[in-house]
């Protein structure tokens, strides 16, 4: 199993080679085969894979680096295959490296993507681009497993770049709408800002430390700068701008709203479950530079503190469907970024999976009910489909449950109580921001609930969901249950496993243990969200009048359309940044450096066509010029 | 005999050359223009015939003078530079012959281009202007 690590992203690669070759030649249920399969194995591989490293690693070690300081640690696997680039004093190995972290990343990212692509094999059928799109979907999958795999930051950062052009691709998917392919340029050059900040990290890395590995980074970073350090402190900002790019967090979220123009499986995959996980795994992944500049690690609490409650709001005041789920997931990530700001570094973690779940779970089922209300995004043309879809309202329902964090019944609960209980500990107003978005997610997702399945059906659905929709919304709809259950906190009569198997590579957190703190956050966190629950359900199911009541013009709505528009971050990009750079654009439109070059094609033209005014075919004319030329020439032979 | 001056000869030629090339110039009509050419070419005959006459001795001398100062090298024919020579007049018979062939490819020309372009017109035939 070990030698085979390299299968795993490498088998949707070769699906993405076939689908790219050959997809165009294949029947559809061949394209469908062919992509479930490469994603089917590469899973169960994944699989494999995880249970072999578990069970050779718990015999060396099951528990965790004493201090949490230690920069090497633990139990890892290692296959280098083969140099990428090796030039005088520059060495890059393609090298992938499996520890507990991305053996996390490898079996959700190969699970919800095999899951997914069944889905949207259902989900695409009727569209003329079948095989383009599988032939993506593979390709993001094999470079996402390619950025977490990584064992040299500059093969992770070809991973990042590769799901970045996925998701370039993706989201202008139907390119033929002028729309959807200025979305898709959005969240590229947005995400590329990101990206040059992490580029020139990766150059103060390698120019300060020598090396791009890693490990070596990290052993080295530790050793050379102490803690607080300028270098370190700029290593981990530069870092840090490439993940809030790709995890859209403030200031650079404003691309994921917009790139809910893909086809919803792809919403699903990479702006939910995945690719927009990345700067969490990011800054796990280089934990060791952020502990030695606890100020970064600082903002990287406040920005996920600041992006939660700011994207809640803004989800609470969507109308289209997939936009609200686009602030939830851009809201949830920064319930990561608490988390790792302070310090709760598995609980991060473990919330990127729960996550996963049920975020990718809400929007499956938001496809099922957009397809089958003929395209219909607005939630308020929706209503009444409970008796309509049971099925997809019984899945939905646990997706908004989990993500509501529904006490004890539902997986995104345990992973929101244990990041909250551990900022309690570290941060209080952090954690303060963490409960007010608690009790903001809970209203937002149960008014999604109400709005869409209650009340009075103002659309009528078409047809029925398909077996292979319907399979991966179940299985799912499962696991945003049931996935809190591999770690329940001790307090709960529970045994962490997740947050001791994470503990093999990132620093633990728990060491400071006051049960009566945890107590107390929990049942914050509990009150808040059923609060939460009890509201929406009031505002939106029991009395929908009032609903109405809160948009009515003045004050409110004015709020209500500022929180809707993302707090007006389009428009002040707009003004601050496109339009001077448009307008410089169009001053220069005729590069005037051009223009010296232009006037010697001008001068050139000029002077042919004056020549070719004396070439006007009249004999007479040339008869004249000669003789005018011959008294001329005698003039000279003879005066001069 | 009365002899004509040089002067009065050369500008009966100019004369001739001046009024040719002013039919050259000014007419239209591709046939008085060949007539105004073979004026031109007998103004350039008239000139020649009229330094040949006039100088018809002098120009051996010029050569047996310079022959004189370099006996060595100096070519036999040269000797009997004394007899009076015509080639003024030789050059007229070269202008006729050279005449007489341009007007009967000019003539041939005419009658292609009147085929042609239907006109004798010489400013009609501008299709190849720049």
């Amino acid at each position: 199993m070990r030698q085979l690590l390299w299968l795993i992203p490498a088998l949707p690669l070769a699906g993405f080679v076939i689908l790219a070759l050959a997809g165009r030649a294949m029947p559809r249920r061949a394209v469908a085969a062919v992509a479930v399969l490469a994603l089917g194995l590469a899973c169960a591989l994944a699989v494999g894979v995880g249970v072999e490293f578990v069970a050779q690693g718990s015999a060396t070690q099951w528990t965790s680096p004493a201090d949490g300081q230690s920069p090497v640690p633990a139990y890892a696997w290692r296959q280098s295959l083969w140099q990428w680039v090796g030039v005088d004093g520059f060495k890059s190995d393609v090298v992938l490296r499996l520890d507990s972290l991305s053996l996390v990343f490898v079996l959700v990212i190969t699970f919800v993507g095999a899951m997914i692509v069944l889905y949207s094999t259902g989900f695409m059928w009727g569209d003329d681009g079948y095989s383009r799109f599988f032939a993506y979907m593979n390709l993001f999958v094999a470079m996402m497993l390619t950025l977490v795999l990584a064992g040299d930051l500059l093969l992770l950062y070809l991973g990042w770049e590769g799901v970045g052009l996925c998701s370039f691709l993706l989201i202008g998917f139907w390119y033929k709408d002028p729309a959807n392919a200025r979305a898709a340029r959005k969240a590229f050059i947005v995400t590329r800002l990101g990206d040059t900040a992490f580029a020139i990290g990766l150059f103060l890395l390698f120019t300060r430390l020598g090396t791009l590995d890693v490990q070596e980074v990290l052993s080295r970073a530790a050793a050379q700068w102490p803690a607080g350090s300028t270098l370190a402190t700029a290593a981990a900002l530069l870092l840090l701008g490439g993940a809030i790019g790709k995890s859209a967090q403030l200031p650079l979220q404003t691309w994921l709203p917009d790139a809910m123009a893909g086809p919803t499986p792809v919403s699903a995959l990479i702006h939910a479950a995945t690719m927009v996980t990345a700067g969490v795994y990011l800054i796990a992944r280089m934990h060791v530079l952020y502990r030695l500049a606890p100020q970064v690690q600082l903002l990287v609490g406040i920005i996920g503190g600041a992006t939660l409650v700011y994207a809640g709001l803004s989800a609470l005041t969507q109308t289209d469907l997939k936009r609200a789920l686009a602030y939830s997931t851009i809201s949830q990530i920064g319930y990561m970024f608490l988390a790792l700001g302070v310090g709760a570094w598995s609980a991060g973690i473990f919330h990127f999976v729960t996550h996963a779940f049920f975020k990718s779970l809400l929007f499956l089922a938001a496809g099922v009910i957009i397809q089958r209300l003929h395209e219909e995004h607005d939630i308020f043309r929706m209503g009444g489909l409970l008796r309509r879809m049971p099925l997809v309202f019984w899945t939905f329902l646990a997706g908004a449950a989990s993500l509501a964090a529904l006490p004890l019944v539902t997986a995104g609960y345990y992973s929101k109580d244990l990041i909250l209980s551990e900022a309690w500990s570290s941060n209080k107003l952090l954690w303060s921001a963490g409960v007010l978005g608690a009790f903001i997610t809970a209203l937002y997702s149960f008014r999604l609930v109400g709005v869409i399945f209650f009340g009075q059906e103002k659309t009528a659905p078409r047809g029925r969901t398909p077996a292979v929709m319907a399979l991966p919304l179940v299985v799912l709809a499962v696991l945003a249950v049931a996935a809190g259950f591999i770690n329940v906190p001790p307090l709960l009569g529970g045994w962490p496993g997740l947050t001791r198997l994470l503990e093999w590579t990132l620093p633990s957190a728990g060491i400071h243990h006051d049960v009566a703190a945890e107590i107390g956050s929990s049942l914050a966190v509990a009150l808040t969200t059923l609060a939460g629950v009890a509201v929406a359900w009031l505002v939106y199911v029991r009395k929908p009048a009032w609903s109405e009541a809160i948009v009515r013009p003045g004050l409110r709505r004015l709020v209500w359309r500022w929180w809707n528009a993302g707090w007006g971050f389009d428009w002040l990009y707009d003004r601050l940044f496109v339009r001077p750079f448009v307008g410089l654009a169009r001053l220069n439109r005729d590069d005037f450096i051009d223009s010296f070059f232009d006037s010697v094609a001008w001068t050139s033209r000029q002077t042919h066509r004056a020549l070719s005014l004396t070439q006007n075919g009249q004999l007479r004319w040339y008869a004249m010029v000669m003789a005018l030329g011959a008294i001329l020439a005698l003039g000279v032979a003879i005066f001069i | 005999m009365a002899s004509i001056s040089v002067e009065s000869g050369l500008i009966l030629s100019a004369v001739l050359f001046g009024l040719g090339l002013i039919g050259v110039l000014a007419r239209r009509n591709i046939l008085f223009i060949l007539l105004s050419i073979e004026i031109m070419l007998n103004a350039a005959g008239l000139a020649f015939v009229v330094a040949g006459s006039a100088w018809q001795d002098e120009s051996p001398t010029v050569a047996a003078s310079a022959a004189a100062t370099e006996p060595t090298t100096s070519v036999g024919g040269y000797k009997e530079s004394t007899v009076p020579q015509a080639d003024g007049q030789v050059m007229f018979f070269f202008v006729l012959t050279m005449a007489a062939a341009e007007v009967s490819v000019g003539l041939a020309l005419v009658l292609r281009m009147h085929s042609q372009a239907g006109s004798l017109d010489a400013d009609a035939l501008s299709r190849m202007r720049g």
